[in-house]
């Protein structure tokens, strides 16, 4: 799902698969690969599971990009939050 | 061209352990303080991974550990010692009076630590250290900068810092990642807190934020830079599959006591390379950076690594009895990322791991009241350099908190005395050209792999061992990455990731030149610095830092004393089992530890 929060569209592309992929690891894939213009957590990404940033939802379920392993033959990837800045960034609420 | 301005007194740039830790100091001694972080406030850089984020040691003299309680602690430890320690650890080009600091300080930073409730793991740390987690640390900082009303921006990213029509540092130039909006700020002093250089290394242990854009917005700005060619790597992180890659939990397993490396062939490699005293040491202290990461690289260049480049870290030899020793002590490693990595080891038998860029020795040159020198501009954390000297072995986290305490009381008096100015207009002019300056480029190719081309370079030849002419190249193919054209495909300002990757790319060039200038200007090979052309380290020509200014590196003399290095040139591996047999803890906690 791409876009920003008043235009949306679909996009679909095709990443080789590997064992030991991360959703992050696609996205960075794609970022690389395919398209430079993907939108989604990446400027102080720990990789880790630990920064709690990279939220996405995966095949309809919010999880962390980085600790989702990326399995089967399709993913569907959407923003976690309506709040999008683009594409699958969202606004996180401020620092409490 | 700028969005938005903002004034304040103290400016705190970095939200790891020292930016949170100065944030609060400067607060509590009456600055008002804005602090701007490129993550999330309460959870990013180095400090949130320190310990894999399951244990971090955090270190002290052992005597003050015992009198706050902490039973494993060396009760006969004494500041003295520790000192004398950490400068043989340093290969004698630590700045003493930081070192000072460091010793004398870290008392009250770790008690108010474990006062404010820091959560301690039970991993057994030994007579100088505790346990925590990265995030515990940050969780009982970031409650204390709260408490002191200190305004936060997150998601923005240093561009440059501003100085004032003295030359005096008196604000910077932020960009708002999301909007991406440019926000002026005007203070009256600037703490930097950006840590380490990360991003110059492919294979690197930090999170992907720590691109060395604090260092290089310094030296822009004039600031000298100290001993930059000082990088640690760290041995034990998985190198593969992709998922994991960068996690450093087999490092800290192994710093607890547990698993052993072998390479391809299944063979212990270590005795190839050192004595029986310095494999104790580097199975069993801190020492294990620079002794096994050394191991490692050579093991790679004799082609005995793995397809992944690593060699195998196993838990195989554990009784069933040590594995469950070792998940009580450790309960994380039945939860999250860390079972799927178990289970991982468990199927395999073993973790493919290699040495990955970790810890910045070098950085900008500070003095104890954490000044850099441009007026105006103070620095803590990973981001400053001196502290210790060739090679780290004590504490990073008891740095950053040290330091950044230091720094914010220190930029708070000086915001005072100097009150908030105006940058100069012609100054904040070209960082918002600079800032902008991708999204205008005639096109070419992707700023990603300019950005993987700079990378690549500086990994090649700045890494564990160096050599003048890889450098040279390394240097040259540096230029020639700063000639390629390249633009971001979309021009849009709002979360853009491609014009993000120009401006980091910037910075990593910067640093990356930084790095082999000054390696390049010492023909030696000392502590974590290793050259094959110039294998002895030489006490007579270079107890001295370099000093980096304007692109020059200039080598000036550290101050010596007690303890003395032993004058004269040694083959590098003699001087390291001559500083060993030094050390107060050389064949006593070292050898069981
Ligand atoms: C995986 C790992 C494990 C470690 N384990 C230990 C350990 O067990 N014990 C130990 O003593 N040390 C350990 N270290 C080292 C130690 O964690 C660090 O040296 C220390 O935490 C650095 O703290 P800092 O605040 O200086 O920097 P960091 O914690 O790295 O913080 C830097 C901050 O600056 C921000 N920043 C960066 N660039 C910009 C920019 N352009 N604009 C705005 N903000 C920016 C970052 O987002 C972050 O908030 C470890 C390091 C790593 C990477
Ligand atoms: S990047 Fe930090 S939780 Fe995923």
């Amino acid at each position: 799902m791409r876009g920003d929060g008043r235009r949306r569209y679909e996009a679909e592309y095709r990443v080789p698969r590997a064992p030991g992929l991360s959703v992050m690891d696609v996205l960075d894939y794609i970022y690389e690969n395919l398209d430079p213009t993907l939108a989604y957590f990446s400027h102080e990404a720990c990789r880790q599971t630990a920064c709690g940033r990279c939220l996405v939802r995966v095949n309809g379920t919010v999880c962390l990009a980085c600790g989702c392993p990326a399995e089967g033959e399709r993913l569907t990837l959407e923003p976690w939050n309506a709040n999008v800045v683009r594409d699958l960034l969202c606004r996180f609420p401020p620092a409490e | 061209m700028i969005d938005r301005e903002m004034s304040c007194g103290v400016l705190v740039v970095g939200s790891g352990g020292a930016g949170l830790r100065a944030a609060c100091a400067a607060a509590e001694a009456g600055a008002s303080v804005l602090l701007a972080t490129k993550g999330r406030v309460n959870r990013s850089g180095a400090t949130l991974l320190a310990g894999a984020n399951v244990s971090a040691d955090v270190m002290c003299d052992g005597g003050s550990l015992w009198r706050m309680g902490i039973k494993s602690a060396d009760p006969n430890d004494t500041q003295e010692r520790w000192f004398s320690d950490i400068v043989h650890e340093g290969f004698y080009l630590n700045r003493r009076e930081l070192v000072r600091q460091y010793v004398e300080q870290a008392p009250a930073r770790v008690s108010e630590l474990l006062q404010d409730g820091a959560v301690q793991t039970s991993a057994e740390e030994g007579g100088r250290q505790i346990g925590i987690p990265g995030s515990a640390i940050l969780d009982v900082l970031w409650r204390r900068v709260r408490a002191a009303g200190v305004r936060v921006l997150q998601d923005v990213t240093l561009c440059d810092l501003l100085p004032d029509g003295s030359g005096a540092a008196a604000g910077a130039l932020l960009l708002d990642i999301p909007s991406g909006e440019l926000i002026a700020v005007k203070s009256g002093a600037v703490v930097l807190a950006t840590g380490g250089m990360h991003g110059c290394y492919a294979f690197n242990s930090g999170t992907s934020g720590l691109c060395g854009e604090g260092q290089a917005a310094a030296m822009r700005l004039g600031a000298d830079m100290t001993l930059m060619e000082m990088v640690t790597f760290c041995p034990d992180v998985i190198c593969a599959p992709r998922r994991f890659r960068g996690n450093i939990l087999p490092y800290i397993l192994q710093c607890i006591g547990y698993g052993s490396l072998k390479n391809r062939l299944d063979e212990d490699f270590l005795p190839r390379y050192y004595s029986d005293s310095a494999i104790r040491l580097a199975l069993g202290s801190e020492w294990n950076k620079l002794l096994l990461s050394y191991a490692m690289f050579r093991e790679a260049q004799a082609g005995r690594c793995d397809e992944y480049g690593g060699v195998r870290y196993t838990l195989a030899g554990l009784t069933a009895a040590q594995r469950a020793e070792l998940e009580e002590t450790l309960p994380q490693l039945s939860r999250g990322i860390y079972r799927d990595i178990m289970a991982l080891h468990d199927r395999q038998g073993w973790l493919s791991v290699s040495a990955a860029g970790h810890y910045f020795d070098g950085g900008i040159a500070v003095n104890a009241d954490m000044s850099s020198s441009v007026p105006g501009l103070f620095a803590a954390g990973e981001c400053t350099g001196g502290l210790f000297g060739a090679n780290r072995v004590a504490a990073a986290t008891t740095q950053m908190l040290v330091q950044g305490a230091a720094a914010g009381g220190s930029a708070a008096k000086y915001a005072r005395d100097a009150g908030a100015r105006n940058a100069d207009p012609a100054a904040l002019e070209r960082a918002c050209a600079d800032a902008l300056a991708p999204l205008y480029a005639a096109g070419g190719g992707s700023p990603r792999k300019v950005r993987a081309k700079v990378i690549e370079a500086v990994s090649q030849s700045a890494g564990i061992v160096r050599s003048a002419q890889g450098m040279a190249e390394g240097l040259r193919l540096l230029d020639e990455t700063e000639e390629t054209a390249a633009a971001p495909q979309r021009r849009e300002r709002a979360a853009n990731r491609e014009w993000l990757d120009a401006l980091e790319t910037r910075s990593l060039r910067a640093c990356g030149r930084a790095i082999l200038l000054s390696s390049l200007a010492r023909g030696e090979s000392r502590g974590v610095f290793v050259r094959s052309d110039c294998p002895a380290t030489d006490n007579d020509r270079f107890l001295c830092e370099t000093l980096l200014h304007g692109g020059e590196v200039t080598l000036r003399p550290v101050e010596q004393g007690a303890p003395a290095a032993a004058p004269g040139k040694a083959d590098y591996f003699e001087e390291l089992e001559r500083v060993f047999a030094r050390l107060s803890y050389a064949e006593g906690d070292a050898a069981n530890g």
